[in-house]
C-alpha cells in the first residue's frame, strides 16, 4: 500500500511540474506587455521599461522560470499585476465562494439525481421513467453557460424571484440560481448512472431472494440493491467534486461569483500573469489533491486496484 | 414517494425561497434624517463598476474605476467640479509664480486623518503640509510600485535624481544619499510649495490626478505593501472593507471637515457600496430590481429598448432619471503617417471626406452619441477651449474623391487594398468598422477588417505594424494638452524600429511643436489656448488620424437620488449625494 502511495505521490509531483511549465510558457505566448497595460496609452517607452524591470520582465525566460518555480515551491505565487493583492492570499480568500458552490450543488445535484434514478429504476420503462430520462438527456446535453443566462433572464428578469448577481454575505438567497445551473449536469449523469447501474442489481439472485423471504420492496431497494449500487454513483460524485473545486467559470461570470472561477477570467482580461498562473496551478494542486485521495481510498476498498 | 409529488415538492421549495428573495435586496426606506435645506441624510448609495479597481494606494490610481471609489476616501490639494473648474479641496487657494515655476498652496488646518488602528489610540491626527510633501514624494519612489513617475518627472525638481538615486542604491543594496525630490517644500504646517523645472501650465491639473490623494505616513507604516488594501486618507467616506471581484464597503467619515452652504455636515449618505458586475446587460437587469442605484453605459443592442428618438426614456424605463453628457473623449482612426500607405496626406484628407459621421451616429451607434467629430481631436467639451473654432472634415464625397485622384489614385485604381485593426469592444467597433469600410468603398478603397484583442492591438500600434487602427482617447485632465500631446513629434523615435506608445502616428511637424511648447508654457489661459488652436489647426489639416466622433456618456439612476451630477470627465464624487426616501 505504501508503494502504491508513493507511485501516486510521485506521479502526482510530475504533474504538478508539467502544469508549471505549460502555464509558465502560455504566458509568454500570448500578445501583450502587461507593463503597458499597466501604465496606460500615456506611458513612454522610459517607464515602461522602468515597470517591466521592476516585475522582472525584463530577465530571460529561463531565470523567470527558475524564478518563478523556486517561489512556487515556497508557496509565494506573488503579486497581482492588476491588484498588487498577494496571489495566493487572494485565491485561498476566494476558494471558499467556488468551494460553497460546489459542494452545495454537488449535494444537490447527488441527492436528487440519486432518487430520480432510483424511482426510474424501480419503475422502467414506465412514463415516469421516460419523463425523467429525457430530462436527464436535456441536463447533460445543454450546455451551462446557456442555462446559466436563461436562468438569469428567467428567474431573476422576469419572475425575480432571485438575484442573478452577487454573493451570500447579502443572503443565502444568492446561492440558488449558480447553484442549480451548476448542479444540472452532475444530477443528470449521476440519475442516469443510478438507474442503470440499479436495473444491473435489481436482477441480481440476491435481490430475488430477499424479496423471495418476504423482505420488504423500501428494504430490498435502499438496503440491498443501492447499497450495491453505489460504487459507480460515488466514483462518479468524487470525479465531479474536484472538476468542480476547480471553478466553474461560466457559471461564476455569469451569477458574479467570486469564485476562483471569476478571478481567472478577470485575470485573463486584464492580461495579469501571475493570478493567471496562481488560478490554473491552484486549480490543477486541487485536481490532483482530490484524484489521488479518491485513488487511494479505492485502494483501500478494493484491492484489485491496487495491483493493476 | 412517488415520482410525480416530487417536482410539486421541488416546486414549493423554490417558492418557498423566493418568497425571501427580498432580503438580498435593499430595502425600500433606510433609516434617513430631515436635514436642514429639505435634505435627507443617512443610506448607503450602491453603485456598480464594471471593471476591478486595480489599487487603492494612490500611486497605483491611474486607472478610471479606482479612481471613483478612491475619491470617496481621499482628498487633493485641488478637485474638479462638475464643470471641470479647479476648486479649493485641502488647499483654500493656491498661487503660481510669475515665471509658471513655483506652486504655492495654503492648506486647511481643520482636516484630520480618519480613525484608524496606525494612530496612537486609534484616533486620527491632523493632516498638515508634510503629509502633502510624503504622499507626493511616494509616487517618485520606485520601492512603492508607483505608476505615476511618468507624469510628475519632467516637471518636478529633484524628482528625477530622486527616482534614479533610490533605483540605483536598491539595486546596490546601500542607503539612498536623496532622500525625497528637493522640488517639494514644506514652508510651514499649512503651506506647501511645488518647484517646476521648466513652466508647464497643465501642472495644475497633476494635483487633481489619482496619484495625488494625500495619506499619512503612519498608515504605510503600518501596512506596508498591504496599504493598498487597507486604505486610511481624509475623504468623506472611511474604507471598510473590500471583497474583490465582489464589492467594496465605505461608511461615513462623521470628522470629514467639509460643510454645505446650509451648515449640514458632508457626507449625507451612511455609506457607499461599489460593486463589480462586470456584464453592462447584467448591471442594468439589477440596476431596474432595484439593488443598484446608478447604471452607467447603456448597452448598445438595448439602446432603443431604453431611449426614445427624442432622448427621452420609454415607458418602460421612465421612472428612473436619465443622465447624459458629451464626452472628453475622442474616437478615431489612426495612421501610421511614416507608411507608404498613409505619407500622402491628401489620402488621409479623402478618407476623412469620405466618412458620413452623422450617419454612423444615427445608424450604427442609434443617437448614443450626438457630436460628429466634425472639429478636431479635442472635443468641444473642453472647458475654456474654443474646440469647434478648429475646421476640421465633413461629408463631401466629391472632395474626397478629387483628393484620391490628386493623389494619383483616380476611383481608388492603383490603391493597395487597406488593414483597419480594431479591437474587441462590445460589437460596438466592429459594427462603427464595417459601416467606414462601406463608405471608403465610395472613393475605391478596399479595407480588410482585422479584429484584436486589445493587448495586442496596442502592442502592434506602439511598434508601427499597424498602418490604419481603431482608438479612443480619453483625457486625464481637462487640458487640450491631454489630446495635443499624441502630435508632439518629440514623443516620435528617432529609430523607426523603437516603439511609439503616445504619439503612435509618428507625425512630426516642427511648426506644430513649436507651438505645442509654446502654449504648454504659456501660464495666461486665453493665450494658452490661443496656441492650442493654430497647433491643433496644422494636425487636423494635416488630417493625421480619420476622426469619428466625441463619445457621449449615458447614465441610468434611480428617482430618489440627489445631488449626483454627471461630468465630461465621468468622475465619481459623492461628497453632496443623498436620497430622497
Amino acid at each position: 500500500m505504501a508503494n502504491y502511495i508513493i507511485r501516486k505521490l510521485l506521479y502526482s509531483i510530475l504533474v504538478l511540474i508539467g502544469v508549471i511549465t505549460v502555464t509558465f510558457s502560455l504566458m509568454y505566448v500570448i500578445p501583450g506587455d502587461p507593463a503597458r497595460l499597466m501604465l496606460g496609452q500615456r506611458a513612454d517607452i522610459a517607464s515602461i521599461d522602468a515597470v517591466r524591470k521592476q516585475l522582472g520582465l525584463d530577465d530571460p525566460l529561463y531565470v523567470q522560470y527558475g524564478r518563478f518555480m523556486v517561489k512556487a515551491v515556497q508557496g509565494d505565487l506573488g503579486r497581482s499585476y492588476s491588484s498588487n493583492r498577494d496571489v495566493l492570499k487572494t485565491i485561498l480568500e476566494t476558494f471558499p465562494a467556488t468551494a460553497l458552490l460546489a459542494v452545495s450543488a454537488l449535494i444537490i445535484s447527488s441527492l436528487i439525481g440519486i432518487l430520480i434514478g432510483v424511482i426510474s429504476s424501480v419503475k422502467p420503462y414506465t412514463w415516469t421513467d421516460n419523463l425523467s430520462m429525457l430530462l436527464a438527456l436535456f441536463g447533460i446535453s445543454f450546455p451551462p453557460f446557456a442555462l446559466g443566462l436563461i436562468m438569469a433572464l428567467v428567474f431573476g428578469a422576469w419572475l425575480k424571484w432571485f438575484p442573478i448577481s452577487g454573493y451570500v454575505n447579502n443572503g443565502m438567497i444568492y446561492l440558488v440560481l449558480p447553484m442549480l445551473t451548476l448542479a444540472l449536469r452532475p444530477l443528470s449523469i449521476i440519475a442516469r448512472l443510478t438507474r442503470s447501474s440499479m436495473l444491473d442489481v435489481l436482477g441480481q439472485d440476491y435481490v430475488r431472494t430477499a424479496r423471495a423471504k418476504g423482505v420488504s420492496e423500501w428494504k430490498v431497494i435502499i438496503k440491498h440493491a443501492l447499497r450495491n449500487a453505489m460504487n459507480p454513483v460515488l466514483t462518479t460524485i468524487s470525479a465531479w467534486l474536484a472538476a468542480l473545486l476547480g471553478g466553474t467559470f461560466f457559471i461564476e461570470y455569469i451569477f458574479n461569483w467570486p469564485g476562483i472561477g471569476l478571478l481567472a477570467i478577470n485575470s485573463i482580461l486584464s492580461l495579469d500573469f501571475p493570478m493567471i498562473q496562481g488560478t490554473v496551478l491552484f486549480t490543477a494542486v486541487i485536481f490532483i489533491i482530490v484524484n489521488m485521495i479518491v485513488d487511494i481510498m479505492y485502494a483501500f476498498l478494493d484491492p484489485k486496484v491496487k495491483l493493476s | 414517494m412517488k415520482f410525480k409529488t416530487i417536482f410539486p415538492a421541488l416546486i414549493a421549495l423554490i417558492a418557498i425561497l423566493a418568497f425571501n428573495a427580498g432580503c438580498g435586496k435593499k430595502s425600500g426606506s433606510e433609516n434617513m434624517v430631515e436635514l436642514k435645506g429639505g435634505i435627507k441624510g443617512g443610506g448607503v448609495f450602491v453603485s456598480n463598476e464594471t471593471e476591478n479597481i486595480r489599487s487603492l494606494d494612490p500611486v497605483g490610481i491611474n486607472d478610471v474605476v479606482s479612481h471613483h471609489v478612491a475619491h470617496q476616501m481621499y482628498d487633493l490639494l485641488i478637485d474638479l467640479d462638475t464643470n471641470l473648474q479647479l476648486v479649493p479641496m485641502l488647499a483654500k487657494k493656491w498661487e503660481i509664480s510669475p515665471d509658471g515655476l513655483t506652486y504655492t498652496f495654503h492648506l486647511r488646518n481643520d482636516v484630520t486623518f480618519h480613525d484608524n488602528a496606525c494612530f496612537p489610540g486609534g484616533k486620527g491626527r491632523k493632516m498638515v503640509a508634510e503629509d502633502v510633501r510624503y504622499s507626493l514624494n511616494r509616487v517618485l519612489d520606485p520601492r512603492t510600485g508607483s505608476l505615476g513617475f511618468d507624469f510628475y518627472k519632467n516637471y518636478v525638481v529633484g524628482a528625477k535624481e530622486f527616482n534614479e538615486e533610490i533605483t540605483k542604491a536598491t539595486s546596490e543594496n546601500r542607503e539612498p544619499k536623496i532622500k525625497d525630490a528637493s522640488g517639494y517644500k514644506v514652508i510651514d504646517d499649512t503651506t506647501f510649495q511645488i518647484m517646476l523645472t521648466k513652466p508647464f501650465a497643465p501642472f495644475i491639473y497633476y494635483t487633481c490626478l489619482g496619484f495625488a490623494y494625500v495619506i499619512p505616513k503612519e498608515a504605510v507604516d503600518k501596512y506596508g505593501k498591504d496599504f493598498f488594501q487597507n486604505p486610511v486618507g481624509t475623504g468623506p467616506f472611511v474604507f471598510e472593507k473590500w471583497t474583490p471581484d465582489l464589492e467594496i464597503n465605505m461608511k461615513k467619515n462623521p470628522n470629514y471637515w467639509d460643510r454645505d452652504a446650509a451648515g449640514n455636515q458632508i457626507p449625507y449618505l451612511d455609506g457607499v457600496k461599489f460593486r463589480f458586475i462586470k456584464d453592462l446587460s447584467q448591471q442594468l437587469l439589477e440596476f431596474k430590481n432595484g439593488n443598484i442605484d446608478d447604471s452607467y453605459r447603456i448597452p448598445n443592442e438595448l439602446f432603443k429598448t431604453i431611449v426614445n428618438e427624442d432622448k427621452t426614456l420609454t415607458p418602460e424605463y421612465s421612472k428612473f432619471i436619465v443622465q447624459r453628457k458629451t464626452s472628453l473623449s475622442t474616437q478615431y482612426y489612426g495612421y501610421l503617417v511614416t507608411s507608404k500607405v498613409f505619407e500622402d496626406p491628401r489620402v488621409r484628407q479623402a478618407f476623412n471626406y469620405a466618412i458620413d459621421r452623422e450617419k454612423i451616429l444615427k445608424y450604427v451607434l442609434q443617437g448614443s452619441a450626438t457630436d460628429p467629430a466634425i472639429y478636431g481631436m479635442v472635443p468641444p467639451v473642453m472647458p475654456n477651449y474654443n474646440a469647434k473654432k478648429i475646421k476640421g472634415y465633413s461629408f463631401d464625397l466629391p472632395k474626397a474623391k478629387e483628393l484620391m485622384s490628386q493623389a494619383g489614385y483616380p476611383d481608388g485604381k492603383g490603391f493597395p487594398v487597406v488593414t483597419l485593426n480594431i479591437n474587441e469592444g462590445g460589437g460596438r467597433n466592429t459594427q462603427i468598422a464595417e459601416a467606414i469600410q462601406d463608405m471608403l468603398r465610395e472613393i475605391g478603397v478596399t479595407v480588410k477588417l482585422q479584429l484584436l484583442q486589445f493587448a495586442q492591438h496596442l502592442d502592434n500600434i506602439d511598434a508601427g505594424r499597424s498602418d490604419f487602427y481603431r482608438l479612443g482617447w480619453n483625457a486625464d485632465y481637462p487640458d487640450p494638452e491631454t489630446f495635443l500631446n499624441l502630435f508632439y513629434g518629440k514623443n516620435v523615435p528617432a529609430n523607426p524600429k523603437d516603439v511609439s506608445p503616445i504619439n503612435s502616428f509618428r507625425y512630426k511637424n516642427a511648426k506644430f511643436d513649436e507651438l505645442f511648447e509654446k502654449a504648454i508654457a504659456t501660464t495666461d489661459i486665453a493665450e494658452r489656448n490661443r496656441l492650442y488652436e493654430e497647433a491643433e489647426q496644422i494636425a487636423v489639416n494635416d488630417a493625421v488620424v480619420l476622426f469619428i466622433y466625441y463619445d457621449e456618456d449615458w447614465r441610468l439612476v434611480q428617482p430618489y437620488v440627489r445631488g449626483y451630477a454627471l461630468d465630461p470627465m465621468h468622475r465619481v464624487n459623492m461628497r453632496f449625494t443623498w436620497l430622497d426616501k
